[in-house]
């Protein structure tokens, strides 16, 4: 009996041994390109979690809408060909593109689109509660019908086509069907999805052949896997460039299209008083905080709606506070903070970056008396306690849109939304903002969001930092990337340009 | 055979009552598993419609009951994040935490006895005071802070290995095994340590012992005495610990899993946490619970073995 | 009948104290333990009985250490011999049994094993033969079931069986010389007999020296052909067992004999002696025992007691004697 467990042993031991010995590469010519993603995706429901920033990762190239977003911001027509709107933008008309098919070789029908509405409106999807009717006028012709006027409304139909009875049982979420350049091949829980390239694709489709997305721990992994050549590609932060050879790697240098904001609870005491609002906006120095922790890449901004919206973007509010020890300790002085004041912001622990932004913040703060204490929780506490319970004096984060449009920013800030964490309450804003969406000339509407931007940033809702930089690294053998103005990443963009 | 009910019944009472230790950490514990999946872009009427779909809109002690009372019928529930039924995700994972921990075992029982017996040897000698300081290193270091430095010199330095290049056994099983060999090294090396300092110690408190003397009266000469009268009664001081390791390894090492990437219990348990993943939380911490309390038991049996002194009672 | 199996001289042992210097446990003792005798050392605890015993096996704690003195096994300085050499006396020419037979065995070997194990060590022998030399011994030493007995660990025997073993275990080799530290002392009366009447016969049958230790003058005078008594690690006296018993010199002696308990003096309390034995670190006078004597004069706390021979093998360091 012991002879036998010993000889077991012995065994085990040597065949691990000889695995550790033997030759580690079996690589083959079409060795798939591996990209790096700091998390996990644990489904591909485009009617859920797909919204989410690292979600739209992969499905970004497995599903289209009708429209889909272009690098400026703009929609393009994707599984419809055209898109028409009435005047007063309530009634619009897509005709459906020929030809396009989806992953399972089926070709797009007008049941599939209508199912697919249908499943976006159960889901609660964004906008979509807007819809008064939708309806096929024919073959290849649908009408969607608002109950109100809205010129933006094109970004949610960027939401995916499926086929008709495709998620009947929410089979989407682990085996996703869309009609994208890529298509879903294989889900290793927690490791990595693959995707291969979809051949019967509309349109232009990408160069590589097969994409492998792993799954890491958290950006010191991404670092590790990219240095020992087990991915080929990650995206990440502008603090981590400075790790990176710079010789081994090509280094694509973006925005993340979102606003970081020290977000300062409005009701919540210092902070219901704008002084003490103001002070704080004073007493922060956002050009050096994207100077010190993102080596300087990145752009310093002054409202929610990122400077990627180029139409929308206003540059002047960047230095709007523009850093003035003397006037922050003035209003300080003014709100009866003669001595100081200590408060704490509550940092999700999983974005390092907010919490190394905040240890300088802390530091500008201190210079004026003020003590902010920094209290790391994990992302489901902060989303219960902070987000939805809005219980917190300060925090930090960068919120993404789902869209790529102006009230994928600015809804929150409406004095009753549900999103409005900050408690943001100005009658001024929310007439603003209602005008920009009544609005059908662009110009007028152009007008009324950057108004609203203003009343925010004069209210100084909270502190807005930087859009961070967002780097795309690949190993020499790849390049090119496609920017758009939305947490995304578009394989397609992708190029092999040289063997290992 | 009543020490076997006994132990049963211990068992099921252990794994109704860690169910709602969990179940009440879950009430305290701040969390929604929709608006995690969702983020902050959703809508209102997202969440409210994927809580229905995920069935989270009901209290949580109907969900504890339902999955309880399926759980007795063998029926683990299903993940609320990765929307499949547990015991999938668990037949996916347990060959992983097996496999990792089994090797680690096998690296720490290889290592860890002769180098105690070798340190109780080396008493008073100039090699002592380095494996003394190896150990101590050994248990010291922080886990995570081994992973990296392994990674940094054997992966990247000295590129023996790939850090983050995971291989599952479905698609190969040697590469598999290969890809499992230094993480296995990084649960070996700390706990290897602890096990060589235990059995240093129960190795010199046997050379006080008694019967010791005795053999030395009978011209017995060091290695006799070390190999033939302490090492089996310094083995059964040192089974419990063992025990433990074994029951850790088992479990999943979250930190190894977490870094080097590799799909286990562990990195499982982390993700059902993160995600307030009821039903799968509930499940592994049960998996945990059996594991710990079986190999109390399998300790139980193995010095029972060993010693003759002990003998497995129905009484406690 | 004069041959010397053991000849120890001027022996000196010191205890390594906690601040590194050395005190002296035993100092310069002399004896010899002559072939086929059995020998009795008796005294309190903490006289260095027990030391010196060690020190004649090797198997001193490493705390102790032997500074001066030889110990002649057959002519063979023990304290100078290499540790092979160590090895092989022990166990095969001089063995030793020990107070507590409980702690003395291996709980997870069985007795057969730890009983052939001095063959094992000693030659070489076939499974069959260790079985059946064991098997010799047990039925020798007056173990009932013997066969059972070798099976058993030893936790499944009784401390009178387990002594029996030891003794077994012992005189395995028919060694030369047997040392027993106060082998009775953890035995019920009964068994105590029946192990001193074991080892008497030992001696007698096979002619094996004994070198008996006790704090029980009693159990020595049972037993010894001859006595040493040894008080704060100094020899005070030594005699036959007729000398010690009939005609005890030092006033040491004679507080041991008045502290055997006897038939006559039934019901009554034990006299014993007052104060404590000195340790190894106190300050010792001229004549240890001084304090505690109570025909103490006063040269005895200013000069040191010469001994002197009284009778043919008596001899008693005393101012008095």
């Amino acid at each position: 009996m012991k002879k036998t467990i010993l000889a077991m042993l012995l065994t085990a031991v040597m065949a691990v041994s000889l695995a550790a010995c033997g030759g580690s590469g079996n690589s083959t010519s079409s060795d798939p390109f591996i990209y790096g993603l700091a998390g996990e995706i644990t489904d591909f429901d485009p009617f859920s979690s797909g919204g989410t920033a690292n979600s739209r990762t992969i499905t970004f190239n497995i599903f289209e809408g009708l429209v889909k977003v272009s690098t400026d911001g703009s929609v393009q027509p994707a599984v419809a060909e055209a898109v028409e709107k009435n005047e007063d933008a309530t009634v619009y008309t897509f005709t459906l593109r020929e030809g396009v098919k989806f992953h399972n070789g089926n070709a797009v029908t007008m049941d599939d689109v209508l199912y697919s509405i249908q499943k976006a409106i159960d889901a609660g999807t964004a906008g979509y509660n807007e819809i008064a009717s939708f309806e096929a006028a024919d073959d290849r012709t649908l009408v969607v019908t608002l109950n109100k006027t809205d010129t933006g409304f094109l970004d949610y139909f960027t939401q995916a086509i499926v086929p008709a009875g495709s998620d009947d049982n929410g089979e989407m979420v682990l085996a996703p069907i869309g009609t994208g350049p890529y298509k879903f091949q294989e889900y290793e829980l927690q490791d990595h999805v693959t995707l291969v390239k979809f051949d019967d694709y509309w349109g232009e489709g990408g160069t590589l052949t097969e994409i492998v997305v792993k799954f890491l721990a958290d950006q010191n992994a991404q670092l590790t896997n990219f240095q020992s050549g087990a991915i080929d590609g990650f995206g990440g932060y502008g603090e981590m460039g400075e790790q990176i050879n710079e010789e081994n790697a090509t280094i694509i240098q973006t925005l993340s299209n979102m606003s970081q904001v020290l977000a300062l609870n409005n009701s919540v005491e210092p902070f219901t008083d704008v002084k003490v609002r103001q002070a704080i906006a004073y007493a922060v120095d956002s050009q050096d905080v994207l100077d010190t922790v993102n080596f300087g890449i990145g752009q310093v901004v002054g409202s929610p709606v990122p400077p990627a919206l180029t139409k929308y973007y206003m540059p002047e509010l960047e230095d709007y506070y523009h850093k003035d020890n003397d006037k922050a300790r003035a209003l300080l002085e003014e709100a009866g903070y003669k001595d100081g004041l200590t408060f704490t912001v509550r940092i999700p622990s999983n974005y390092p970056v907010h919490v190394h932004c905040a240890e300088k913040i802390a530091s500008q703060l201190e210079e004026v008396g003020i003590t902010m204490q920094i209290e790391q929780i994990d992302w489901g506490t902060w989303l219960e306690n902070v987000y939805k319970g809005r219980d917190y004096q300060a925090t930090m984060i960068s919120v993404d849109g789902a869209t790529v449009s102006p009230t994928a920013f600015l809804a929150r800030y409406v004095s009753d939304s549900k999103s409005n964490f900050m408690n943001f309450n100005s009658p001024a804003y929310d007439e603003a903002y209602n005008r920009a969406l009544a609005a059908t000339d662009e110009a007028e509407q152009i007008a009324a969001f950057k108004e609203a931007q203003q009343i925010i940033a004069d209210e100084c809702a909270g502190v807005f930092i930087e859009d961070i930089g967002s780097l795309t690294i690949y190993t020499r053998e790849y390049e090119g990337y496609k920017s758009y103005p939305l947490t995304a990443m578009d394989f397609t963009a992708v190029k092999k340009i040289a063997e290992k | 055979m009543k020490y076997f009910l006994r132990k049963t019944l211990v068992l099921v009472l252990t794994i109704f009552s860690i169910s709602l230790l969990t179940f009440f950490a879950f009430h305290i514990i701040p969390g929604d598993p929709a608006s995690l999946i969702l983020g902050t872009n959703a809508t209102e009427e997202q969440v409210a419609a994927l809580q229905e779909q995920l069935g989270t809109n009901r209290p949580l002690s109907e969900q504890y009951i339902s999955w309880i009372t399926g759980f007795v019928r063998g029926d683990f529930g299903s993940s609320i994040r990765y929307r499949m039924p547990v015991s999938e995700l668990l037949k996916g994972r347990l060959p992983v935490t097996l496999s990792l921990g089994l090797i680690a075992l096998v690296m720490i029982l290889a290592a860890g006895i002769p180098l105690g017996i070798l340190a109780a040897r080396w008493r008073g000698k100039p090699g002592e005071k380095i494996l003394n300081i190896l150990t101590m290193l050994g248990i010291s270091v922080p886990n995570f802070f081994l992973c990296i430095l392994i990674m940094w010199i054997f992966g990247l330095i000295l590129h023996l290995f790939t850090p983050g290049d995971y291989v599952s056994y479905t698609r190969s099983l040697p590469r598999f095994l290969q890809s499992l060999f230094w993480p296995a090294l990084s649960i070996a090396i700390p706990q290897t340590a602890i096990l060589v300092k235990y059995i240093r110690t129960a190795m010199l408190e046997e050379l006080g012992e008694d019967y010791v003397r005795t053999a030395r009266g009978k011209g017995a000469g060091e290695t006799w005495i070390l190999y033939g009268h302490v090492l089996k009664n310094a083995i059964v001081a040192v089974v419990p610990l063992i025990g433990m390791i074994l029951a850790s390894v088992l479990s999943g090492s979250i930190i190894i899993e977490q870094v080097y990437g590799i799909p286990g219990m562990g990195k499982l348990l982390i993700g059902a946490v993160t995600s307030r993943d009821f039903p799968l939380t509930q499940t592994l911490v049960i998996y945990i619970t059996v594991i710990i309390v079986v190999t109390n038991f399998l300790v139980d049996i193995v010095i029972q073995v060993i010693d003759p002194r002990i003998r497995l009672s129905g009484r406690s | 009948m004069s041959e010397n199996i053991l000849e120890i001289k001027d022996l000196t042992l010191g205890v390594t104290e906690r601040d590194g210097s050395m005190a002296v446990a035993v100092d310069h003792i002399s004896f010899e333990v002559r072939a086929g005798e059995i020998l009795g050392i008796v005294g309190e605890s903490g006289c260095g009985k027990s030391l010196t015993v060690m020190s004649l096996m090797g198997l001193l704690r490493e705390d102790v250490k032997a500074l001066e003195g030889q110990i002649l096994f057959q002519g063979e300085d023990l304290l100078a011999v290499s540790e092979e050499r160590r090895r092989e006396i022990n166990g095969k020419d001089m063995s030793i049994i020990y107070q507590e037979p409980m702690t003395s065995l291996n709980p997870l070997m069985r007795i057969e094993r730890q009983v052939a194990e001095p063959l094992r060590l000693h030659g070489s022998y076939s499974r069959e033969e260790l079985h059946q030399k064991a098997l010799a011994l047990l039925t020798e030493v007056g173990i009932q079931d013997p066969e059972a007995c070798l099976r058993a660990y030893p936790h499944q025997l009784s401390g009178g069986m387990r002594q029996r073993v030891m003794i077994a275990m012992a005189t395995i080799c028919s060694p030369r010389i047997l040392l027993a530290d106060e082998p009775t002392t953890a035995l019920d009366v009964t068994t105590q007999a029946h192990v001193l009447d074991l080892l008497k016969r030992i001696n007698r049958e096979y002619g094996t020296a004994i070198l008996f230790i006790s704090h029980d003058l009693g159990v020595i005078n049972r037993i010894c052909d001859r006595v040493l008594v040894m008080y704060a690690g100094k020899i005070v006296e030594a005699g036959t067992n007729r000398d010690i018993l009939d005609a005890p010199c030092h006033e040491y002696t004679r507080g041991l004999i008045r502290s055997i308990p006897t038939r006559d003096r039934k019901g009554k309390e034990l006299p014993s002696i007052p104060g404590r034995v000195p340790s190894v670190e106190d300050p010792k006078e001229p004549c240890p025992f001084a304090p505690r004597c109570r025909r103490a004069m006063e040269i005895c706390h200013r000069e040191a007691p010469a001994c002197t021979r009284i009778d043919q093998d008596h001899i008693a360091c005393c101012h008095l004697c």
